[in-house]
């Protein structure tokens, strides 16, 4: 099937908006110039925005490498200088202007946590200040960046956005993780966020491929690679991030789940600056959750990491430039985890015209990662086969505790054995490039155009041995023919094309309207190859000569397009009402559905803005208050293809076998989220207490289901815009500063959000599970009046001796996702060199499955006697046997999920001058500890809880504690040097 | 706001800019977007179409059978799930109609039977390369399928979203489509395939005479007719029941007095897989001595199994590489007898018996079409009807071991799925057709796999000797179809 466009539309409109420009005057007057710099340590804030109002319209300039900026032609007189930085409050000053000469303004900038003035990009089609949004924006500094420990973007991000939910559910490096903000909004589309890089779209695909290697038995349940792990790191500016509704409505068919955004940095203007930066540390496993002590040594151990990361700077007014390069090596936990990764990124600015910009940024990284045995892959699987009791399968006593020296030997030996002879790799490589251009035709319209790649390339291989085989158990000793191996390669080729125009009028000295329009399209070419033999030599690592070799490819492609307009009009900044719309179409929808609508509205009200409120109450003690309420609608295109009514041909016995395919869906269209939200920012004692309250409300209609159909059919699923779904949860922020001397400055961050998920309607198809195993083991549910994922299993109810009375079959057991869940921090500041952060996040409300812990009563390992009541075990029909009745009592193995993780400890000192030789401007030493404590309701980590999408971009809600091991603990030393 | 005047150059050049743009944005189409699959049209409009489905008819037909086995093995008492994949409530057998392995042998058998309707009136039809032969194999394919339903059901829809029809009208459609394809087909094999089938549902019915007559004519036409089912190795389907028996977590364990007969399906390397032996000659000369016992013709069914024990002995017994079976050793569930000195008792009072446990080792010699446990001198010595029912349910049992037909003999019947009865507005919640049917001779809690096994002195005592419990039954109207 084929749909087109009338893209030359698009085409001539863009050149019309940028056909506008034409030079325009040079005014006469003189030159402000001067330095920006952190009020406490006194250190240059590079690409700090100063401005000045000349004529109505901001004439501004961008602080360079040292915290310098020049303004010229600033007309002569007292002119009034505005500073603007992410994570500072902006600070205005009054210098007096003479033509023909210059003034001096140096700015010290305190940091805001609750920055309502920050300028922000996403999702508004232009820059405009976050106090006219009526929606949450939240913002990553650079700073926050820089101190971070965290190897990957969502690590990144687990304590960093509020209103977030970030869980990395499987201590492998590069495998998936669960992310989402205001809960589920699909059964059909994972809750990961589009990711922009510098305006172009990335790949984010947070769950398997559809073709990929399986080292996890059902597949998707366990350790599966993810694009969003090998993110490059290095050199970001900040990160953006909205969440779904309102707020991401510009962005149509794509944003349900919210849109985050990361700016790389571009440089700035001055003398080249270079920095060499070393992190040096080791891995540690986390063992608290460990049941035998033995389990340490026989598959972990304190792996070292190393990472070497360099970059260079600086440019002229005209012309900014940017490099910088990494390369890691790291050992991990794991014994035989050695992997490696290594990437660079350059950016240039220049100048095109006198009203023109051009930025450009690449990036190139790859990774190169082993991948262990995990979940529920069986035979041998390490964390099963120590930790679930199974080693009694290959000969061993399963309480691996107390085994005599020799059997003690041979365990170690079986095991190294095993995890040695394990081959599964995963390389990736992807680059991303993005190139823009910036017009100002008029001093009232911005006007630009962005376009660029993501291309990222993976490849899985998994070589499984004759040898493993046999030291495995799996074959006997003598075996030669059933090595095999496996490759996937997966290539996603992501291409973005966005054009808008912002325009600004005032009307007066109250009113102001801020107008942008625009057009954008991606599309993504996702291609899956599949290539595997069998009857395979040990020692060979190509498919040549192998007895018996298969192939299968698959290629997913969508285009995505649309318009849209927005204004945000306000009057005197005090009454601000935002109005947008976006119309999109997608490839993806089928033919009997056209061109999809998004509307939003928003309206602020800065009551901190009105004078009887000051006369009511001193800025002193109730420094800002803006109350805020919007409502928008944001959409999840289906997966590609489907739908067409396909007929699938497969290969049988070397001939063409055609059976039905997917049935189609001509109505086929996005789900659509219409989010409600309601907030109140507050900040009081001169922003020594920041707060922001709030509360959405969201409905997803149309919702995508993956629905059986009925049997009699005899048709496979196909999805269907039947379902609704709800979420609703309240998303409180607060930030205090008690202590802010000269000497000390102590911050507390924290964040509290509570999140209720409900399928409300099923549209007539049965219940159907999107995670889990057997219908007779446990399976995470989608089902009407519950929340999504929700773990569904026998259910045994005991009387007081501990007697089953009765086994609700098909029961819920409990749910995945938490009621409430958020994070909180500390900073501590003593003198201007000296911090000291915390960061840490909990959940409360969920409950997890631990198959880990059924599995140890099932083999019978030494003190699990009373995990199942012994009248229960003693009665008829189980008569004692522990195989009869484990899956009637799933309940037993469900636990609570509640957890307080503190994520990262963080000492940080700026080494003084004279103690650096000669050629260092500046040394940053911090030494930080990752995942150092964690508080569990459970007997096992609730944070690794395996992903469960069971399809590619599937819906993941988690919930399973599998034979898979937890993230680990990391001690780092970084030292980073400016030159 | 000011007017910028543009240059005149300008005024001309920007139209001729614009239209030159456009016609080169109208060359680059980067929201085009094909679907590299075969949409049902663009198949229906190739060459030779009706050969392509015949064999996706075949391999949906391997698919179908793969998941009645599998399943149907585990509700008997042939046997145990010993590792945690697989259903664990079939093996009870519990069998509730919000399983969803119910549904998935539903939805897979009307599959096929849809594959076979879509075959005859789409595809065929447009394809004139299709022969009479092509004719008659589809209208087999859409006939098993018709045959399982009314073998394994309750009753199901016949059409898609229909209402709910008996087991014994699934029956007839399936012999209706069976006569049909021996009346189109030239190929004698195939033929023969027809006619007993035909026998097989006639048996199923209880329509003694006209099984007996059907079965007697395969005889004649071929005493040693197999029709296998023959898998994919490398593309797939494979046998699963053959992945099940061999890998070397040992995930389904015969019952102790069946160890002799397992692996059915040997592993055979990498680019053969075991065939099922879906139609054989044995089952004739099994409905033919079972019509003769319920006619009281014990003389004639006694030879008549002797003929059958004839048979069974020319089939193909293999050495086997079984050196992963050692029973146990994989530390499933349950433990099992896994030496050759074992000795097993049929019942709580019944003699120990040897020969029934084999030693795992590279060579160990296993019957991979038939295989039985039953002698001359039994058959010799049955003394009465019920002595002859006896074995012949127990040859029964044994010759078609994995071939998931033993359910059926023991009288159990799945329900309609809930998922049909969701979907499906012509069908009830509630109504009879949502219960399984388990005659209440069965022991539930896997009473059926049970046994009590002393490692020490190597006795397996088998808790129930369900063909006893069977001829002990013999009038319940779920088994022993001839009256």
């Amino acid at each position: 099937m084929e749909q087109r466009f009338r893209w030359p539309l698009v085409c001539i409109a863009v050149l019309a908006a940028l056909g506008q420009a034409t030079p325009a005057l040079a005014q006469a007057g003189g030159t402000i110039v001067g330095k920006v710099t952190d009020d406490r340590s006194g250190v240059a804030l590079p690409g700090a925005q100063i401005s000045t109002m000349v004529d109505t319209k901001d004439r501004s300039a961008r602080s360079d490498q040292d915290g310098q900026y020049r303004l010229i032609d600033v007309p002569a007189g007292s002119r009034t200088v505005t500073v603007r930085m992410i994570g500072y409050a902006v600070k205005t000053a009054t210098v007096t202007v003479v033509a023909g000469q210059t003034a001096t303004l140096n700015v010290a900038l305190a940091v805001r946590p609750l920055d309502l003035d920050a300028v922000v990009v996403t999702g508004q089609g232009g820059e405009i200040s976050k106090r006219r949004i009526a929606t949450t924006v939240d913002v990553v500094s650079r700073e926050v960046i820089e101190a971070s420990p965290a190897k990957r973007l969502d690590e990144l991000l687990q304590t960093t956005l509020p209103g977030a939910q970030v869980r990395m559910t499987s201590g492998q490096v590069g495998t998936t993780s669960i992310m989402r903000t205001r809960g589920v909004t699909s059964v059909s589309n994972n809750s990961t966020p589009v990711i922009y890089v510098d305006g172009v779209r990335m790949d984010n695909l947070n769950t398997i491929a559809t073709l990929g290697m399986n080292v996890s038995g059902v597949r998707a349940q366990g350790a599966a690679t993810s694009a969003i792990a090998d993110l490059p790191m290095d050199n970001i500016d900040r990160v953006e991030f909205i969440p779904g509704g309102a707020a991401t409505t510009l962005y149509g068919s794509d944003a349900a789940n919210g849109v985050l955004q990361i700016f790389t940095k571009r440089g700035a203007a001055g003398a080249p600056k270079m920095y060499f930066e070393v992190r040096d540390g080791y891995d540690t496993p986390q063992t608290q959750f460990n049941f035998f002590k033995a389990t340490k040594d026989l598959i972990y151990r304190n792996g070292r990491t190393q990472q070497y990361s360099a970059g260079v700077e600086g440019g002229t007014n005209g012309f900014t430039y940017s490099l910088s390069g990494n390369v890691r090596a790291s050992e991990t936990q794991r014994v035989y985890g050695d992997n490696t990764a290594f990437g660079f990124r350059s950016a240039v600015g220049a100048n095109v015209g006198n009203k023109g910009k051009y930025q450009g940024s690449f990036s190139y990284n790859e990774t190169d990662t082993p991948r262990f045995r995990n979940g529920n892959a069986g035979g041998y699987t390490s964390l099963w086969v120590l930790e679930a009791g199974r080693s009694s399968a290959f000969g061993f006593n399963n309480n691996i505790d107390s085994l005599n020296a020799t059997d003690a030997a041979a365990l170690k030996t079986f095991v190294n054995n095993a995890e040695r002879l394990q081959n599964n790799r995963v390389f990736t490589r992807s680059f991303q490039t993005s190139q823009r251009l910036d017009f100002d035709p008029f001093p009232s319209v911005k006007a630009h155009v962005t376009f660029g790649v993501n291309n990222r390339f993976s490849k899985e291989r998994a070589i499984v041995t004759n040898e493993f085989l046999i030291a495995t158990k799996a074959y006997p000793a003598g075996t030669t023919d059933r090595g095999s191996i496996s490759n996937y390669e997966r290539s996603f080729t992501g291409f973005t094309f966005e054009a808008g125009a912002q325009h600004t009028a005032s009307f007066g000295n109250d009113l102001s309207v801020i107008s942008s329009v625009g057009t954008q399209l991606f599309r993504n070419d996702d291609v899956q190859v599949q290539y595997t033999a069998t009857n395979v030599r040990d020692g060979q690592e190509t498919l040549a000569g192998a007895g018996v070799t298969a192939s299968t490819d698959l290629a997913y492609r969508v285009a995505n397009y649309g318009i849209y307009g927005q204004s945000n009009i306000s009057w005197r900044e005090k009454y601000t009402v935002e109005l947008g719309v976006r119309l999109d179409k997608n490839t993806a929808f089928g033919a009997n559905t056209g061109a999809q609508t998004y509307p939003k509205v928003g309206l602020v009200w800065a009551l901190g803005n009105e004078d009887w409120l000051r006369k009511l109450i001193s800025e002193k003690y109730l420094s800002d208050v803006r109350v805020r309420a919007a409502y928008g609608v944001a959409g999840q295109f289906p997966q590609p293809f489907a739908n067409d009514r396909t007929v699938a041909i497969n290969s049988f016995n070397g001939q063409q076998a055609a059976t039905f395919g997917q049935p189609g869906n001509r109505n086929l269209k996005p789900e659509r989220t219409g989010t409600t939200e309601v907030g109140v920012d507050l900040s009081f004692l001169q922003e020594r207490i920041t707060m922001g309250l709030g509360y959405y409300s969201s409905r997803t209609v149309d919702a995508l289901l993956n629905a059986p159909p009925s049997p009699s059919t005899g048709e496979v699923s196909q999805i269907t815009n039947v379902g609704e779904i709800a979420n609703n949860g309240l998303e409180l922020r607060a930030t205090v500063t008690p202590i802010n001397t000269p000497n000390f400055r102590l911050s507390l961050n924290a964040s509290y959000n509570t999140l209720n998920n409900k399928v409300m309607k099923l549209g007539g198809t049965p219940p159907f599970a999107i995670s889990g195993y057997g219908a007779s083991t446990v399976q995470g549910m989608v089902q009407e009046g519950y929340p999504v994922g929700f773990l569904r299993g026998a259910n045994a109810i005991f009387d007081a001796t501990g007697k089953i009375t009765e086994i609700k079959q098909l029961a819920y057991l409990g749910k995945p996702m938490p009621d409430k869940f958020g994070s909180f921090g500390a900073q501590l500041g003593i003198g201007s060199r000296f911090t000291l952060s915390m960061s840490a996040d909990y959940q409360f409300g969920g409950q997890t499955q631990s198959f880990d812990r059924a599995f140890r009563y099932l083999y019978g390992v030494a003190g699990t006697d009373g995990y199942v009541p012994a009248a229960a075990l003693a009665q008829a029909p189980y008569n004692g046997s522990r195989a009869a009745i484990w899956q009637q009592v799933m309940n037993l193995w469900v636990e609570k999920s509640d957890y307080v993780s503190v994520r990262t400890i963080t000492a940080d000192y700026r080494v003084p001058g004279k103690f650096l030789p000669s050629v260092a401007k500046d040394m940053r030493m911090s030494f930080s500890v990752t995942n150092p404590y964690r508080w569990a309701a459970s007997s096992f980590d609730p944070e690794t809880d395996l992903s469960s999408a069971l399809t590619q971009g599937g819906a993941a809600v988690g919930g399973y504690n599998y034979a898979t091991e937890s993230s680990p603990r990391s001690f780092i030393l970084t030292l980073r040097f400016g030159f | 706001m000011r007017r910028h005047n543009l240059p005149r150059a300008m005024r001309l050049l920007a139209p001729t800019l614009a239209v030159i743009i456009a016609g080169a944005c109208s060359n680059f189409h980067p929201t085009d977007v094909k679907n590299p699959n075969l949409t049902d049209q663009q198949f229906l409009n190739t060459p030779a179409a009706g050969a392509a489905w015949l064999r996706g008819t075949q391999r949906q037909f391997l698919t179908t059978l793969n998941s009645v086995v599998q399943n149907s093995e585990l509700v008997s008492d042939n046997y145990f799930n010993n590792y945690t994949t697989n259903n664990q409530q079939f093996d009870a057998p519990n069998i509730l109609y919000i399983d969803p392995e119910v549904t998935s042998i539903q939805n897979a058998i009307a599959r096929l039977r849809y594959m076979g309707t879509f075959g005859l009136d789409s595809v065929y039809p447009r394809d004139p390369l299709v022969t009479v032969n092509d004719r008659a194999e589809i209208l087999y394919y859409r006939g098993v399928a018709s045959l399982w339903a009314g073998e394994m059901y309750v009753g199901l829809p016949a059409v898609a979203n229909g209402e709910v029809v008996d087991w014994k009208t699934h029956l007839a459609s399936a012999i209706a489509d069976f006569q049909q394809a021996r009346t189109l087909s030239t190929d004698v094999a195939a033929k023969n395939s027809y006619t007993l089938a035909i026998a097989r549902a006639n048996y199923r019915l209880g329509n003694k005479t006209l099984a007996v007559s059907e079965a007697t004519a395969l005889l004649v036409a071929n005493p040693t007719f197999i029709r296998n089912a023959t898998f994919d190795a490398v593309n797939g389907p494979s046998n699963s029941m053959q992945g099940v028996l061999t890998s070397s977590v040992n995930n389904f364990q015969p019952l102790p007095r069946l160890d002799f007969l397992d692996p059915k399906y040997p592993n055979r390397g990498t680019t053969v897989v075991s065939p099922i032996a879906f139609l054989k000659a044995e089952e004739a000369h099994l409905i033919i001595a079972e019509g003769l016992l319920s006619d009281n013709n014990l003389v004639s069914a006694k030879d008549r199994l002797t003929q059958l024990l004839t048979l069974v002995k020319s089939r193909t017994v293999e050495a086997v590489d079984s050196r992963l079976q050692l029973r146990g050793r994989a530390g499933g569930k349950t433990n099992y007898p896994n030496t050759a000195d074992s000795k097993v008792s049929f019942a709580v009072g019944s003699p120990l018996l040897d020969g029934f446990v084999l030693a795992r080792t590279a060579t160990t010699m296993v019957p991979t079409v038939s295989g039985t446990s039953v002698t001359a001198a039994q058959i010799a010595a049955a003394a009465t009807i019920d002595d002859a029912q006896y074995l012949l349910y127990l040859m029964r049992q044994e010759i078609f071991i994995a071939e998931g037909r033993r359910m059926a003999d023991l009288g159990i019947r799945m329900p309609v799925a809930q998922t049909e009865i969701i979907a499906n507005a012509n069908t009830k919640d509630g109504a009879t057709y949502t219960l399984a049917v388990i005659p209440s001779f069965i022991p539930t809690a896997f009473g059926m796999d049970g046994f009590t096994y002393d490692a020490t002195a190597k006795t397996a005592i088998m808790k129930f000797d369900m063909n006893r419990v069977l001829v002990a039954n013999k009038t319940a109207s779920q088994i022993f179809p001839f009256k």
